[in-house]
């Protein structure tokens, strides 16, 4: 039985439309109009226990109303969900002391009270055994590195401390499914990194099922085999993270090193020119051609390195995104 | 020059202000409502308890009703132009005080000015309606020391919210700061001669707030003294002068809030 | 037991936050300070000038005046005043997602602030009649004591509903945090409950009205009690509509909850 499941999952929002200036504000006096917004428009997908998989969209696609309703915030308009065999939206005690949802900005921390306080509230909260706290605590000070820190009051915290700290208060009663909306947001890149890897120990130590949503490509790239991509409320890829370029993009780029100066029009006959800055060059080729195009690169001209790579992921999910945009 | 760009700053923000409240129309009416109705249920206390040829301290209720209108009128006006004031705090915290604070405009003039609240014109009206009313048939020379003296008490607001704003530039643990001078002003809702010595001097001379606000009905009922109307100019030029004194040392102990 | 730890935690919390900082505390407290000398002096001087008041004499209204700022502690101070702010901004969601009901939370926030305010209220008013030594009415008959102690208790219930009603409706209407809607019921509230002058002095036919709504039994009914005002007969009476809307509100309280928590959006990520 997968851990989580979701079935043709609907949710809509009802939006209400301003005119524009003054006239406008008088007729909402009067009038209002509604617009309906479907963030979640039939979404299927199953988890399986200890995987760790990646949520991405471009903004609005839907990625955090599906984390909402997962985790029972809000309930589906339509469709079905389970996790770990509950029903998020009952809100039963035994589910929720299962999973814990952590987004960005808004926290749970009290602001005035050092993280300590708010952890051991939680310790309540959850009904946490002594022992089984104080070995959590523990771990996660020791893996987040908050000796220092979980006695200070929490405004006069950095925001990459406050981020840690707000992990592991969401994490004290070993949670076997765990939401993350984008852990890294407003964070430096050592502090990313801290806290991908943290997620990558706690996944593999814990095999706990982990969800998560980020922009930062980095966070994907480096934490999720298996990555879902959401788009208008619709999901348009479920599978290995390689298999995205594979399925969207249909190129490769090769990088040139030129020793002598050549006629770069002559490069566009073998592909398209990303790029032309002596010695270098970029161009992008057709997979079929690839071969063809490097072969005759080789041959007649005097390039001195060769390089065939797959297009980033960043530029690929903007294609995904931009051209899904450019459908409607 | 400078003054035309000012008032042109605040005709914009009192526009936008104005379009705001159209916007959330259920939340203005019940505003306006709420303000109608707190006016009311005052006025109706008051007429029940000293209604019916009751007097305090020698004050009939004609002129008791007098000194709770001008009491009100000043407390409106407060509240219609610095309504800004109470989101200050919550602005400093979140940072955006610091794009105030980088615009060529004088923040003081932005942080006080930049909510004018339409809301409270209904019951100003009221107001301005009810003290027309009782006082029908005025003397000329005491309507103008009557307007005089509000301008006075304006001024005085307008030092007391000055005050407000700057100690909360310099911490930002105080929470609404601005409400210690609403409860202190409530109880200049009637004359200062109704409460017992001490406290009536700590209103005359320790924080006049009180006495300013009821000089102004006085004027309107021929009460009042020359020495008085002299005290009360030279307190709200004094308070005033002083309040953006303090707002100008607050502002060079500014420390901006972090992300 | 063990699941009431919880509640007990954040009780203690709140009447910790209180405390953190010592000038918004101060200012806090001088506020109070301020209200309460501020009525009390008025209704000094409306004595001095007056014998009577309806059927209050001095010593009667003045301990109206000084009970109900005890009342004013115990029953209207409430974090029900906070939901709308959790529902219009997302604060629900941290409540939601924890193994805990949200109400009992809001009460056990409740408790905290309440007890640190009444706490201090007790200091301030031993301070209040040493200096002054107001013409305080002492009850001594046990039966209206106790009635009135029950009686505000329960009051207490009953206003944490109803306010915790009037928050819900930030489900459907969360425009400014849904302090529209608090601010129009705070204003009503507080003439209604007999916060600015005891009901009983408006004229007939409104008493008559008022005395039945909710509001009349969180200031002005259980004073009416500890003055010793009413009969046997009137307080049993006053106890049973005491009872029944707490009773009633409860009821719609549930139902509101639980349509508004489907129309509940989780904004405010």
């Amino acid at each position: 039985m997968p851990a989580i499941e979701a079935i043709d999952l609907k949710r809509c929002y009802r939006v209400h439309k301003k005119e524009k200036g003054v006239l406008g504000s008088i007729q909402s006096l009067f009038q209002r109009k509604y617009k309906v917004v479907k963030a979640v428009a039939g979404v299927s997908f199953a988890i399986n226990k200890g995987e760790l998989v990646g949520f991405i969209g471009p903004n609005g696609a839907g990625k955090t109303t599906v984390l909402k309703c997962l985790s029972g915030l809000l309930c589906p308009d339509a469709g079905k969900i389970e996790v770990l065999g509950f029903n998020p939206w009952q809100r039963r005690p035994e589910f929720l002391k299962q999973i814990s949802l952590v987004m960005g900005q808004k926290n749970q921390l009290w602001w005035d009270l050092p993280p300590m306080e708010t952890f051991l509230l939680n310790k309540e909260i959850y009904e946490i055994p002594d022992r089984d706290f104080d070995e959590t605590l523990d771990a996660l000070i020791e893996l987040l590195e908050l000796k220092e820190i979980v006695d200070v009051q929490v405004r006069k915290l950095s925001l990459g401390q406050r981020m840690k700290c707000e992990l592991a208060a969401c994490l004290l009663h070993s949670p076997r499914v765990l939401f993350l909306d984008e852990p890294t947001i407003g964070l430096d890149v050592v502090m990313q990194k801290k806290i991908r890897d943290f997620i990558r120990r706690y996944n593999q130590e814990y095999q706990a099922t982990i969800l998560l949503t980020s922009h930062n490509m980095s966070d994907v790239k480096k934490l999720c085999q298996r990555v879902i991509i959401i788009d208008k409320g619709q999901l348009i890829f479920d599978g290995p993270f390689q298999e995205i370029t594979q399925r969207f993009v249909d190129e490769k780029i090769i990088k040139l090193v030129f020793s002598q100066k050549i006629d770069p029009k002559k490069l566009h006959q073998l592909g398209q020119l990303r790029k032309y800055n002596f010695p270098q060059a970029i161009l992008t080729v057709k997979k079929g051609e690839v071969k063809n195009a490097a072969a005759s690169l080789l041959k007649n001209f005097p390039v001195e390195d060769l390089d065939i790579e797959e297009p980033p992921i960043e530029t690929v999910v903007r294609k995904i995104f931009t051209n899904k945009a450019s459908d409607e | 020059m400078k003054l035309k760009k000012y008032l042109r700053i605040w005709l914009k923000t009192t526009f936008l202000s104005i379009q705001t409240h159209l916007m959330t129309r259920g939340a203005s009416v019940l505003y306006i409502l709420g303000k109608l109705i707190r006016f009311s249920f005052f006025l109706l206390s008051l007429l029940v308890v000293l209604g019916k040829e009751r007097s305090l301290a020698g004050f009939s209720f004609h002129q008791l009703a007098n000194f709770f209108l001008v009491f009100n009128l000043l407390d409106i006006l407060g509240q219609l132009f610095f309504r800004g004031i109470y989101w200050f705090r919550s602005e400093v915290v979140s940072g955006h005080f610091d794009l105030t604070l980088v615009k060529p405009a004088s923040p003081l003039f932005q942080v006080l000015t930049v909510h004018t609240d339409i809301l409270d014109l209904p019951l100003l009206a009221v107001i301005i309606w009810l003290l027309i009313r009782q006082n029908l048939g005025l003397p000329f020379i005491r309507l103008v020391l009557f307007l005089f003296l509000i301008l006075a008490g304006f001024l005085l607001v307008t030092s007391v919210h000055i005050l407000a704003v700057a100690i909360g530039v310099m911490t930002t643990e105080v929470d609404h700061l601005i409400g210690i001078y609403r409860d202190l002003s409530l109880l200049a809702r009637f004359p200062v001669d109704i409460y017992p010595g001490s406290i009536r001097f700590l209103l005359t001379f320790v924080l006049p707030v009180a006495i300013i606000f009821t000089l102004p009905a006085k004027a309107l009922m021929g009460l009042l003294t020359w020495p008085l109307v002299i005290y009360a100019l030279f307190i709200s030029f004094l308070f005033f002068i002083l309040s953006l004194r303090l707002w100008r040392f607050c502002l060079t102990k500014y420390s901006s809030a972090s992300s | 037991m063990n699941s009431l730890r919880k509640y007990f935690c954040l009780a203690s919390l709140a009447w910790e936050s209180l405390f953190i900082y010592r000038l918004n505390f101060f200012i806090w407290r001088l506020r109070a300070v301020i209200n309460h000398l501020g009525g009390y002096f008025f209704w000094l001087a409306v004595y001095r000038f007056n014998q009577q008041i309806a059927d209050y004499d001095a010593q009667m209204m003045l301990t109206y005046v000084l009970l109900s700022s005890f009342l004013y502690s115990l029953v209207l101070i409430s974090r029900t005043a906070q939901v709308s702010g959790d529902i219009a901004q997302g604060g629900l969601n941290q409540y939601l997602l924890k193994p805990m009901g949200y109400f009992q939370a809001v009460f056990s926030l409740d408790l905290g602030d309440k007890a640190a305010g009444l706490l201090f209220l007790l200091l301030e008013m031993t301070v209040f009649f040493l200096v002054l030594k107001p013409p305080f009415f002492w009850q001594t008959n046990s039966f209206y004591l106790i009635s009135f102690l029950l009686v505000s208790f329960l009051g207490m219930f009953v206003y944490f509903y109803l306010s915790l009603l009037i928050g819900l409706t930030a489900f459907w209407y969360p425009e400014h945090g849904g302090w529209p809607v608090r601010f129009l019921f705070q204003v009503v509230n507080q003439f209604l409950s007999g916060g600015l002058i005891p009901l009983d002095i408006l004229p007939v036919p409104v008493f008559g009205c008022l005395r039945f709504l909710p509001s009349a039994y969180f200031v002005f009914f259980p004073l009416q009690v500890y003055l010793g005002r009413l009969s046997l007969a009137e307080v049993l009476g006053g106890l049973a509509v005491l009872i029944f809307w707490l009773w009633f509100l409860r009821i719609v309280v549930r139902l509101v909850w639980d349509k508004g928590l489907k129309n509940y959006t989780a904004a405010g990520r």
